[in-house]
Parts: structure tokens; C-alpha cells; sequence
């Protein structure tokens, strides 16, 4: 039987080919994909998350430890698809018009994605039309959106609006260095990440899937 | 009501009618308050002390200060709105500033050929020019001006005939004159003294000023004004145009400080007003704190201003646009473009600057996006434009600046560094002011040798002194090149007891280690393992920008001649420092220079001289600005390079 915490182990060693090896011979001995994704993947992302709060990580271990939980979760998907069972959830990830900084914005779509979640990404220099059709399209549980200059975090209020004219119902989330909890409430999101760990965690929270 | 809000220990009073930021009360009593994080709320840093006067805290002041300093009247500064009389105390680190130089002797080959000249002229009578003028007997005689442009003519062919009056150029004196309204009334004012008269004219052939041949300021030599307009520290030097010379010089804060600490803050202040209301405040604050550097200079000097005949200015494309009193906001948003690119020949009266209407003025030409004339001038002053081998530049700064050139091309990018070096993101960050630590050395024995500004107790750490910490502790093994520090734990294994006992788990729960690198008990120094991150991401936007250059031109490292490190705050730096943590790529040090301020070497060069004048200008032209957010092996470079260099074995 495949020690899951070792699996846990691998993803926040980041080793994706050991990673993927052990994802796979759970699967081969009949163990639920369920618990390999919570218990392996999601519990050594977790583990990610709290290092990196703590400083005692940063972005290359965090990017090399999704691209490992990345590996694993490409062989569990085929068999959550053939068992009809969903993913998280999807969300909907782009940098703000008028913005094009993109390095904490792919950081967030690789650790949602690490987490579970389908992340469609817009990209940066996202206009306002280009994520109303995209949600419209996808109809996604949470819209995350990212801004790094004051200068352009005013287009948040205008998009969160907007989304909300459009009959959006799901939740939205915002960050990037300048904005705040403070701001983040004020122009009407549904939460605020700090860094990418917590994106994470506030997005589990959104959707009701966090402890 | 009124009310009148006092500020300590200058003792200055500001009396309001309706509720007003503490930060603008204060910058109308001339007291700059330095706000690091451009009032985002997240450095902590403006604390002042409400003295006098009921101002309750906020979440964030009890965030940001904590329980106990808030008990004492401390208070964020950027936070404070005030609408009842109030005593504040601002502390004076509040106010440091940094020093800028205007470049060495060095710079120039003389003769100069500067951009503005006085020639004394003999204006002829109405009656011996009336044929030359094409006036025919039945035409009104022409006016003094068109009989000046004749005699500048007729000068320009004649060699120098007076040892005092330079010869003027043939395409000078064969313009129309242009003169704006001041310079035809001092022509008007110096006929009534005679028909000798010296005349002010720039390399477009423009009428500056006129006096009569007898005048005062003629008798001294002409005097021009370099202006380094840097987001955080302004800086303004007196030069004598013909010889290139600086007689004095006088920097200080950006008077725009109030309004944020980085270009992005000064532009969302000018975009939130759609009047031009926001833009207009930046102008006058900015032109206001340049008056006060040009008036030390003068007077130190013993210049009359009506002897500056010419200035010339650099800066970010943010810091120009706000000179001119133009909206910035267009420079806020992708593509950051602004009203204009190039060069900006004027004169200073159109800036609102006290000085001689008819002066002079240039603003020297940018490269795009945020890569503007101060890097362009800091290319000329290091003589990159004309480099045999491709040649780096990184200009250390708010904003830092990569440019890779030679003879043959020149590539710049913008990097954001983002205010580290500053100390705005760093816990304990400051400026270069006392009580900074700027140097840091680790023994073998494990004991900690600081140097600090002043000589004082340390109190925080300036730029060279982070980038000093980290390779010490880079070095002694305390932390890891991925950037993580070791635990106790680790370290005992590892390092002498003594430097093992200045690793401290966790001292503020939940921020991570942290290394006391000195001070006394409740007021110590530390190092934070967030502090390690935030140089991190510093040094790898740089060290990832200049990756990215290289690979435009298919060069390696090998292949440059050598790196230049420019900047204020780069003249402080160790050599071996910045190396050792991967800011300055690992090449043989001798190949590694300091050019100090080199943007204000820059604007001295293009203020003197013509000829550097146009190498700006060309330099502008061929210039390639290469966005980084938009190259697609930016983020993996960017990510590898976060991490610091191995240290080399100890020995």
C-alpha cells in the first residue's frame, strides 16, 4: 500500500516524477481517489502553505511543489471524470485592465489548481468584457481577480459592480500587493488573499470545502 | 470652525477650516512627512505622536504600532485626519534625506559648447539698416528686435572680436528671434540705456534676454541650473555653463512625498481628480521644493538668479510630466505611456519656477513606459552610448533600472525592485540617517561587528547595510541560499554559540525566525526572515532583468566589458556584498564600478554641453525599452533567481 503521507512527502519535496509514481500505484492498488488527492496532494500543499506563511519557503519551492501536485492530479482527473464526481470548483483568474503583472497571479492559479480547483486564466490586462464572457461561459464558483498598482486597483470595485450587473451570483476574491482586507471589503469582495497559500485557503473557505 | 493644528519641534501652526489630511497640514508648514509605503498602510512608518489634542486610533494603528506605543500617542501619520486642534510631534527620522552628487570633473572635455550664449551687440540705428531690414522709403522703419537679428547676423560671420563675448553661431543668429514677452521687454527697457545691449540666445537661435552692454548679471560669468528629480530625493546643482563647474549644490526630499513614496502613489493621487486638481497639487509641491534647493544654491554661491540663463532636469517620465504640470495618469496603466517621449525644449518661466523667465529650460528625453531621462542621462554620464563592448548599467533605486549598451545598442528595462532599499518593505528598514546600520560583519568567533551612521545605537538599517546583513549572514551559514534561515536548532550544530544565540524563533508569533543583528533591550535590531524574502525579490527582479537583456543580444556574462552600479545609494554599497547575494552578478570584481549619481552627472552634462546634449538625444532614439512583464522567460527567470548564490567556501 502507498504511504500517503510519503506522497505528501513528494509534492512538498516537490519531486513531480515521484509524485506521479506514487499517485499512480495507489491508483493501480485500488485505493479511492478521494482520499489520494486530500490526504497526499492537498495535505502536502497544505503543509506548502503554512511554510511559506512562515517564511520558511518562498516562490521557487511553492511553484515546484504545485508543478509535482500538478503531476499527480493529472492522473487522478480521468478517474474523477470517469466517476462523474466534479472538481472544487471553478474559478475564474485574471490581472485587472490596465495591469500586466502576472508572477503572484500564476502563483495563485498554480496552487488553485494544486488545490483542486479548474482555473480558467484570463491573463493580465484582463478588460471588462473579456471576464463577463468568460464567467458567463464557465460559470464559475469564485472570480479571483489581481491587481499590483494603486493605480490600477480601482478597476476592482468597477469589475466586482459589473459582475454583480451581469447577475453573477458566485463569490469573488481579490489581491495583489496594495490592496488590503479593508479595500477588499469596501469594493464589495467576498474576501481578500494575502499571498498565494492563503488565496488558496480563502478559496476552500468560499466554497465551503476548508475545516 | 477653525481650528489650528501645531506641529513639534518646529513649533509651526496650520489653521483650517474644514478636516485635513496630517500629512498635507504639515507639508504646508514646509515639514515633509517620509511615507514609505506611500500610506498603504503596511510599513508602520510614519509615526508621529499626538502630543496635544483627542485623535483616536484606528485598527490600523493598533495593528501596525501596537497597544503600548498607541497608549502613548502614537499614531500613523498617513492614517490621520484631523478636524479639532491637535499638537503632533514628528520624530526627525522621519525627515532624513539623502545626499546626491552631480558627477566628478571627469565628465566633460573642455571647451564646452553650451546651449545658451550671450554676445554684446551694437543694436544699429533705424536709418543704416532700413534697406537691409526691406523696408523701402514708404515703410515704417524697423523695430529694435529685427535690427538685432541683423547685427547677431552680421555678428555670427565676424570672428570673436571681444575677449568677453563669445562668437555665435551661424545657425543661431539666423532665426527669427522668437523672443517670449519677458525678453522683448527687457529689449525695450535696455534701449533707453543705448544701443550696446548682450543678448541671451539658445541653440535653437531663441531671444532669451537682453541688457543693456553695461548690465550687472552680463558681468558675471553665466550660471546654469542641473536638476535631478528623483521620485524620493530631489537634487539641484549651480553650474557655470562655459567651464562646467559646480558651484553649489542643495538636495532634499521630493516635495511630493506627502503625496506618496513611489511614482505609482503620485500618479494615482493625480488620476483620483479628474479636474487636474490632483496633478496640479503635484506640480506645485514639486516646483515649491525645487525654489528652496535653487535658492540655497544661489545664495551659498553668491549667484544673482538673473544670471541663470539655462536649466536643464531629468527624471522618470512621472517626475517630468508633474515639472510641466501635466496629467500623469496615463502613465499609470498598461501601456504606461505618457503625453510625450522625447526631449522638451522651453523656458523656465513656463514651469513656474522663480527664476529669469527668459531662462532656458530642457528636459531631457526618455526612453518609454518608466524608463525615463534619468536613465537616459546616466547612459550619457557613463559614456554607455559610446562603450567598444556591450557594457550593464543598473541604476539602483526606487525604481531600479537595467540597461545593457554599447556603440551599437541599447537596451534598457525597468525592474519592480520595488522601495527596499529604501526600507519601506524591510521591518526595521530606513534611510542612511543616524542610527542606520550601514555596515554588517560576522567574525569566525561568531561575534557581530556593526557600523553605524552617526556612530549612534542602531535603530534600524539602511540599504547597504540589509544587503550587508544578508551576505554576512549569507556567508556565516544563518541563511540558506534558497533565502531560508536555519532554526536555533540548526545553527548550534553549526555556527559559534555566540551567533546561534541571535537567532530568535518566531519573536513576533507568526512572521518566522528573525536575526538580532544588534541594539539595546526593547529597542533591538533585527533581521526578519520576511526581510530576507522582500531582498529576494529585489535582487531577483534585477538579476532576472539583466538576464533577460543578455539573452535579447545572445550575450553572456563573459561577454560584457564590465557593470556599472549607479545610484545614491549604490556609492555606499560593498562590492563584495552585493555579489555575494547575487544583486551584482559574479563576475571579477574589477570589472564592477561605482558611478555614484550618475542621472545627476547626466543633468549637468546635457545643461553644459551641446554636444552631450545631442548624444542624449540620440542615445533616446535608438534606445529599445523591453518590457519584462511581457517576456515570456521572465517568470522562470525571475523565480531562479530569487534564490541567493552558494557562498563560496570560507577561507
Amino acid at each position: 500500500m502507498v504511504d500517503l503521507e510519503q506522497l505528501a512527502q513528494q509534492v512538498i519535496g516537490g519531486r513531480a516524477d515521484e509524485t506521479g509514481r506514487l499517485v499512480k500505484q495507489a491508483l493501480d492498488e485500488g485505493m479511492d481517489a478521494q482520499t489520494v488527492l486530500e490526504r497526499g496532494l492537498i495535505a502536502g500543499m497544505a503543509v506548502i502553505g503554512m511554510r511559506f506563511r512562515a517564511n520558511e519557503i518562498f516562490v521557487p519551492e511553492v511553484l515546484v511543489a504545485a508543478r509535482a501536485m500538478k503531476a499527480g492530479l493529472e492522473l487522478l482527473e480521468p478517474v474523477f471524470a470517469a466517476s462523474g464526481v466534479q472538481p472544487l470548483g471553478t474559478v475564474v483568474l485574471g490581472t485587472v485592465k490596465g495591469d500586466i503583472h502576472d508572477i503572484g497571479k500564476n502563483l495563485v492559479g498554480m496552487m488553485l489548481r494544486g488545490a483542486g480547483f479548474r482555473v480558467i486564466d484570463l491573463g493580465v490586462n484582463v478588460p471588462q468584457p473579456k471576464l463577463l464572457e468568460a464567467v458567463a461561459q464557465h460559470s464559475p464558483e469564485i472570480v479571483a481577480l489581481s491587481a499590483l498598482l494603486t493605480t490600477t486597483m480601482g478597476q476592482m470595485p468597477l469589475n466586482i459592480r459589473a459582475l454583480r450587473d451581469a447577475g453573477y451570483a458566485g463569490k469573488i476574491m481579490v489581491g495583489g500587493a496594495p490592496l488590503s482586507q479593508e479595500f477588499a471589503e469596501k469594493a464589495g469582495a467576498d474576501a481578500y488573499g494575502a499571498n498565494a497559500p492563503d488565496a488558496v485557503e480563502q478559496a476552500l473557505r468560499l466554497i465551503g470545502a476548508a475545516a | 470652525m477653525s481650528f489650528s493644528l501645531r506641529f513639534l519641534p518646529d513649533n509651526r501652526s496650520w489653521s483650517a477650516d474644514e478636516p485635513v489630511d496630517l500629512v498635507l497640514a504639515a507639508a504646508g508648514c514646509d515639514i515633509l512627512l517620509e511615507q514609505p509605503c506611500g500610506s498603504r498602510t503596511v510599513c508602520g512608518k510614519c509615526r508621529v505622536r499626538v502630543v496635544e489634542g483627542d485623535v483616536p486610533a484606528g485598527a490600523e494603528d493598533l495593528r501596525l504600532l501596537g497597544q503600548a506605543a498607541v497608549a502613548e500617542g502614537w499614531r500613523l501619520a498617513c492614517r490621520m485626519t484631523l478636524a479639532a486642534p491637535a499638537t503632533i510631534e514628528v520624530p526627525p527620522a522621519l525627515r532624513s534625506t539623502a545626499a546626491k552628487s552631480f558627477g566628478d570633473d571627469t565628465l566633460f572635455t573642455l571647451p564646452l559648447d553650451p546651449p545658451v550664449r550671450g554676445v554684446r551687440v551694437r543694436i544699429p540705428e533705424a536709418q543704416e539698416v532700413a534697406h537691409e531690414a526691406g523696408a523701402g522709403p514708404h515703410h515704417p522703419p524697423p523695430g529694435a528686435l529685427e535690427r538685432l537679428a541683423l547685427a547677431l547676423r552680421a555678428a555670427a560671420g565676424r570672428p570673436r572680436t571681444n575677449g568677453k563675448s563669445a562668437p555665435v553661431q551661424p545657425d543661431v543668429a539666423l532665426g527669427t528671434l522668437a523672443p517670449g514677452a519677458a525678453a522683448l521687454r527687457e529689449l525695450a527697457a535696455a534701449l533707453r540705456h543705448g544701443p550696446e545691449v548682450r543678448a541671451w540666445l539658445d541653440a535653437d537661435g531663441r531671444l532669451l534676454a537682453v541688457e543693456p552692454a553695461g548690465g550687472e548679471t552680463g558681468a558675471g560669468p553665466d550660471c546654469g541650473l542641473a536638476l535631478d528629480v528623483g521620485t524620493t530625493t530631489v537634487a539641484v546643482a549651480l553650474v557655470e555653463l562655459a567651464r562646467g563647474e559646480v558651484l553649489a549644490s542643495a538636495s532634499g526630499l521630493n516635495a511630493q512625498t506627502p503625496f506618496g513614496a513611489d511614482v505609482i502613489s503620485r500618479i494615482a493621487h493625480a488620476q483620483e481628480r479628474a479636474d487636474g486638481a490632483g496633478a496640479d497639487a503635484l506640480h506645485r509641491a514639486l516646483v515649491r521644493g525645487l525654489d528652496g534647493l535653487i535658492a540655497r544654491c544661489l545664495e551659498s554661491a553668491a549667484v544673482p538668479a538673473a544670471r541663470v540663463r539655462a536649466l536643464a532636469a531629468v527624471g522618470n517620465p512621472t517626475m517630468l510630466h508633474t515639472l510641466l504640470g501635466a496629467d500623469p495618469t496615463s502613465l499609470g496603466q498598461a501601456p504606461y505611456v505618457g503625453a510625450w517621449r522625447g526631449s522638451w525644449h522651453g523656458l523656465a518661466g513656463e514651469l513656474g519656477l522663480e527664476l529669469p523667465r527668459g531662462a532656458s529650460a530642457y528636459l531631457a528625453p526618455g526612453v518609454g513606459s518608466h524608463v525615463g531621462a534619468d536613465t537616459i542621462a546616466a547612459i550619457v554620464a557613463c559614456g554607455l552610448d559610446q562603450a567598444e563592448r556591450p557594457t550593464l548599467l543598473v541604476d539602483l533605486g526606487t525604481n531600479s533600472e537595467v540597461v545593457l549598451g554599447c556603440r551599437d545598442f541599447i537596451l534598457c528595462a525597468s525592474t519592480s525592485a520595488g522601495p527596499a532599499f529604501e526600507g519601506a518593505t524591510i521591518r526595521q528598514g530606513m534611510r542612511a540617517a543616524p542610527g542606520a546600520i550601514e555596515q554588517v560583519r560576522i567574525r569566525q568567533s561568531g561575534s557581530v561587528m556593526l557600523r553605524v551612521v552617526g556612530g549612534e545605537e542602531p535603530v534600524g538599517l539602511c540599504g547597504s547595510g540589509l544587503v550587508d546583513a544578508a551576505a554576512a549572514l549569507l556567508g556565516a551559514g544563518v541563511i540558506e541560499p534558497s533565502g531560508r534561515m536555519r532554526s536555533r536548532e540548526e545553527l548550534e550544530a553549526l555556527v559559534p554559540p555566540a551567533l546561534a544565540q541571535r537567532l530568535l524563533e518566531d519573536p513576533e508569533a507568526g512572521a518566522g525566525r528573525a536575526f538580532l543583528l544588534g541594539g539595546v533591550a526593547g529597542r533591538q535590531v533585527l533581521l526578519t526572515a520576511a526581510d530576507v524574502r522582500q531582498l529576494q525579490l529585489v535582487k531577483g527582479s534585477i538579476a532576472a532583468g539583466i538576464r533577460v537583456l543578455l539573452a535579447r543580444k545572445a550575450l553572456r556574462l563573459d561577454d560584457v566589458a564590465g557593470v556599472l552600479l549607479a545610484g545614491a545609494f549604490g556609492n555606499y554599497l560593498r562590492k563584495t556584498s552585493a555579489q555575494a547575494i547575487g544583486l551584482v552578478p559574479d563576475i571579477d570584481p574589477e570589472r564592477v564600478h561605482f558611478v555614484g549619481n550618475a542621472a545627476g552627472a547626466g543633468a549637468r552634462a546635457v545643461l553644459c554641453d551641446r554636444g552631450l546634449r545631442r548624444r542624449a538625444e540620440e542615445a533616446a532614439a535608438r534606445a529599445e525599452y523591453v518590457e519584462l512583464a511581457d517576456a515570456p522567460e521572465y517568470p522562470d527567470l525571475f523565480a531562479a533567481e530569487l534564490a541567493f548564490p552558494a557562498p563560496a567556501s570560507t577561507g
